[in-house]
């Protein structure tokens, strides 16, 4: 489980995040949703260390971030965390060459989904297939949780159809993913818990099956009575 | 350990073309260089000497022998040098910053690599220093190469008497007559670039803030590192020169662990993508 | 491993050519040019404990080194940083900072600002040397308890000197007399005897001796300045010119030598027979006598005054081949009682140890090069100082 626990994060004089909590646990889908600038793309990065926090902490099954634990999670960001230069199979090779968890089998079957060619240099692909080949460089690792920003923005619909498609197979199953998106309505009906964010802080954290069962909401509902009452 | 050195064989391989161009460009300018310089002074030679009925011994009081300095000081040595420093320069900071910059977001890459953070720092440390020996040592094997040509394109009896390049004034701070000296300064020079990145790595962490802690921290590091120096300016001969010399080495483990630990600090927790 | 090929074949590169050049160039300095001794004739003990502070021109390098009977070696310090931090101990002080390092932290190393006898050693010097009061500081060494006091003494405010130099310190009967020149900021020069009061720790005296001014006279002191312990006596020179323009050659008027005896403050003339004035530039104080050398191709005639006595006695000839060309002055050093001689001679330099008793010859040798294949043909080997060391 991914403990975030009273986090606070300034940047210059803006109070970014205030004492924000929530948790994301193992085997379950959980959307950080909120406006954009509201914090979302900040909370993933300060989880994978990638920007300071002031205030908080964070645990990672119990425990504060170390190296080993880039193992165990891995973030996949809306920009290409490979070099532009580099052909996709060598990409395939730099991760090899350092993660024990790249699973280079899961790599092949994900490039013949998405229909790449490991002979392509990033820079001259797509938008939506750079965003295909950042995903695979994230679920080709056998992680135990995904984190990952905004999976379809400025993707065709067809790519997010794919994309989409990744989300229900086995792939994810037994995985804890953490992503972020302002487009809900695409996604609701795959994601298990939701996190309500404004301003820095979290509104509400609720599971999309009880409120459905119990209230007969669905997430848009939710975040209407929310936002605007 | 196996980690830096993937990092380090990774860093050099990104540099790769760029470096054999750069040396292919040194080699190019530096031999047509030292050809152009002797065959004109050898024309020059043979003119003046042909015009004026001069003997040798005459034409070299006139004209001055010719040593390998002429051509140490000529313009296409001197820019095949100068274009070296530059690049080596720009690469101490572009070698951080274009993981950062532009299309590139390859710095979460490395951030997120299962392995201590400060693996990355000691790879483009190492990679720095290796571009750096590896051009000296290019300069030397060619200014030996250069000897030979000037040697044969210019009589002995116009020479002058020179043995080996130890009296060059450029060459020997960069070839110190011994091995500790050596050692010596380019240990310095690892301890700059290392302050120098550690800066870098304050931009980083705090952006405009940034670049004020870094010029706070460079000149405190410089303060140190020079203290015994310094010390010795204000107190002449208090100190003797040995004791001079160890604190010299004290300040420089204190500026060097100082940049590390500090460097290791920023990379952890300071960070910002 | 073979994806590792770039980085693996710069290391190699850089390794293979660095270590060449380094080792070779270690080789190489085996070829470095030595000398050494070789006895002809006398004493071989005479050489036993002598090192020669040399140096040798080959082109325009100038090498510096100590010469003894195990051969030379080369001075500089082991690290260069040495050289670049402060200028290289000389040999006589490397012992005194030995024994007493904290006492000698903070002091100029030339022994004109030392005296020494078997209880103390003590050390002056002028602070502030170019500002307008100048104090003269004095640090006493007892140098059983290795306990040391110091105290200051202010001198008489003089506006215009420009720099003061130390030049010999004389200690008795708890006086301290203290030789300096003052060099004024009109090129004048004053020869000062300062006499301290080590008891009362003030200045009693701060005469002048002699005074020179710029074009028409000028004063030179003939002290060995190597020397540390008491010299009873200050020997200098006064010479007058006639008050020449700016680039005519000076000529000289008069030459005076003066000997200033320290136990009593009492200045006394030296008179000088004419075919000496010529060879008085190269006075010797030593022993109580002024010597006056005149070197010929046969070897040395040492003419010699009795200082107590105030008569010149019959010289002492000592012979030994020279090559008397007067581009090389041969070094000529006398130190206890024994006259050390290196010339030039054709085949390389020799060195002649006399007896300043006895008037004869104590030691002839050469010092003969090795490996001159990298001397340049006409290189030149300087003396400095000739030292014992024990």
């Amino acid at each position: 489980m991914i403990e975030v626990k009273n986090v606070n994060k300034k940047y210059g004089r803006k109070q970014v995040l205030k004492d924000l909590s929530f948790t994301a646990k193992k085997g379950e889908i959980t959307c950080l949703i909120g406006i954009n600038g509201v914090g979302k793309t900040t909370i993933m990065k300060a989880i994978m260390a990638l920007t300071p926090i002031n205030g908080g902490e964070i645990l990672i099954d119990g425990e504060k971030i170390r190296k080993d634990s880039f193992e165990k999670i891995t973030f996949i960001p809306d920009t290409i965390t490979m070099l532009p230069q580099m052909k996709i199979g060598e990409a395939f090779t730099f991760m090899a060459d350092f993660y024990k968890s790249w699973n280079p089998q899961r790599a092949e079957e994900l490039l013949q989904f998405f229909k790449l060619d490991p002979t392509e240099r990033i820079a001259n692909l797509s938008k939506g297939n750079t965003a295909k080949v950042n995903m695979l460089l994230g679920l080709a690792l056998d992680v135990d949780y995904l984190l990952m920003d905004e999976p379809f923005s400025g993707i065709d619909m067809f790519s997010r159809e794919q994309i989409a498609e990744v989300f229900t197979s086995h792939l994810i199953e037994e995985r804890g993913v953490i992503l972020t998106t302002h487009e809900i309505s695409d996604i609701e009906h795959l994601i298990d818990k939701a996190v309500l964010i404004d301003n820095g802080e979290v509104i509400m954290e609720f599971s999309v099956e009880e409120v459905r069962e119990n209230e007969g909401k669905s997430v848009v509902d939710v975040m209407r009575e929310v936002y605007r009452g | 350990m196996k980690n830096y050195l993937k990092l380090v064989n990774f860093e050099i391989s990104r540099f790769f073309k760029l470096y054999l161009i750069l040396i292919g460009l040194t080699i190019v300018c530096q031999l047509i260089g030292v050809i152009r310089v002797s065959k004109g002074y050898m024309d020059l030679a043979e003119k003046v000497m042909d015009k004026n009925q001069l003997s040798v011994s005459r034409f070299i009081e006139q004209y001055g022998t010719f040593s390998v300095q002429r051509f140490v000081y000529s313009e296409w040595f001197l820019m095949s040098i100068y274009i070296g420093i530059a690049i080596l320069i720009i690469y101490v900071f572009l070698i951080w910053y274009r993981d950062w910059l532009g299309k590139n977001s390859f710095i979460y890459r490395l951030l997120m690599l299962p392995t201590e953070r400060i693996t990355i720092y000691f790879a483009k440390l190492t990679a720095i220093m290796l571009l750096l020996l590896g051009l000296i040592t290019l300069q030397l094997l060619l200014v030996l190469i250069e000897i030979q040509i000037v040697n044969s394109i210019v009589p002995s009896d116009f020479r002058t008497y020179s043995y080996g390049i130890s009296n060059i004034d450029i060459f020997v701070l960069l070839y110190p007559n011994t091995f500790t000296a050596f050692i010596l300064n380019y240990g310095i020079g690892l301890i700059f670039v290392a302050v120098l990145f550690t800066a870098i790595l304050f931009e980083r962490s705090y952006r405009l803030k940034g670049i004020f802690f870094a010029i706070v921290y460079g000149v405190l590091s410089l303060g140190v590192f020079f203290a015994p120096l310094l010390l010795n300016g204000f107190y002449p001969r208090y100190f003797y020169p040995l004791e001079i010399i160890l604190m010299g080495m004290v300040t420089s483990f204190i500026v060097l662990g100082s940049t590390i630990w500090i460097a290791n600090h920023l990379l952890k927790h300071k960070i910002m993508v | 491993m073979k994806k590792y090929w770039r980085t693996i074949v710069i290391s190699l590169v850089i390794v293979a050519t660095i270590s060449t050049y380094y080792i070779q160039g270690a080789m190489s300095s085996k070829n470095d040019v030595t000398f050494k001794f070789k006895t002809t004739s006398g004493n071989k003990e005479e050489i036993e404990n002598l090192i020669l502070q040399a140096s040798y021109n080959n082109g325009d390098i100038y090498h510096p080194l100590y010469i003894s009977k195990d051969g030379s070696t080369n001075p500089r310090s082991r690290f260069i940083i040495e050289d670049l931090i402060a200028d290289p101990v000389p040999l006589e002080f490397e012992k005194y900072i030995q024994d007493y390092r904290k006492f000698m932290r903070g002091k100029v190393f030339d022994p004109s600002n030392y005296f020494e006898d078997e209880a103390r050693l003590i050390y002056t010097d002028f602070s502030g040397k170019n500002r307008q009061v100048l104090t003269l500081q004095i640090d006493i060494l007892d140098k059983q308890t290795n306990d040391s006091t110091s105290f200051e003494i202010t001198t008489p405010t003089q506006a215009n000197i420009s720099w003061i130099q130390v030049n010999d310190v004389f200690v008795k009967n708890g006086e301290i007399k203290i030789l300096v020149t003052s060099y004024l900021y009109n090129d004048e020069e004053e020869l000062h005897v300062y006499t301290v009061n080590e008891n009362k720790k003030e200045l009693e005296d701060g005469s002048i001796i002699a005074k020179s001014e710029p074009g028409m006279s000028s004063i030179r002191i003939y002290n060995d300045s190597n020397k540390i312990q008491n010299e009873n006596y200050y020997l200098y020179k006064v010479d007058k010119y006639k008050n020449k323009s700016e680039d005519a050659e000076s000529e000289i008027i008069s030459s005076q030598a003066y000997l200033h005896n320290n136990l009593n403050n009492e200045v006394e003339e030296i008179d000088i027979a004419n075919k000496l004035k010529s060879a008085m530039n190269s006075m010797i104080l030593h022993g109580g006598e002024v010597f006056i050398p005149v070197h010929s191709a046969n070897g040395l005639e040492l003419n010699r005054y009795n200082i107590k006595k105030k008569q010149w006695g019959e010289p002492l000839h000592f012979n030994y081949p020279t090559k008397a060309n007067n581009e090389e002055e041969p070094f000529l050093q006398l130190s206890g009682g024994k006259l050390y001689s290196v010339n030039r001679v054709s085949d390389g330099y020799s060195l002649f140890i006399g007896d300043l008793r006895t008037g004869k010859s104590l030691y002839e040798g050469k010092i003969i090069d090795e490996n001159r294949e990298n001397l340049n043909k006409d290189y030149s080997l300087t003396i400095d100082q000739i030292y014992s060391i024990y």
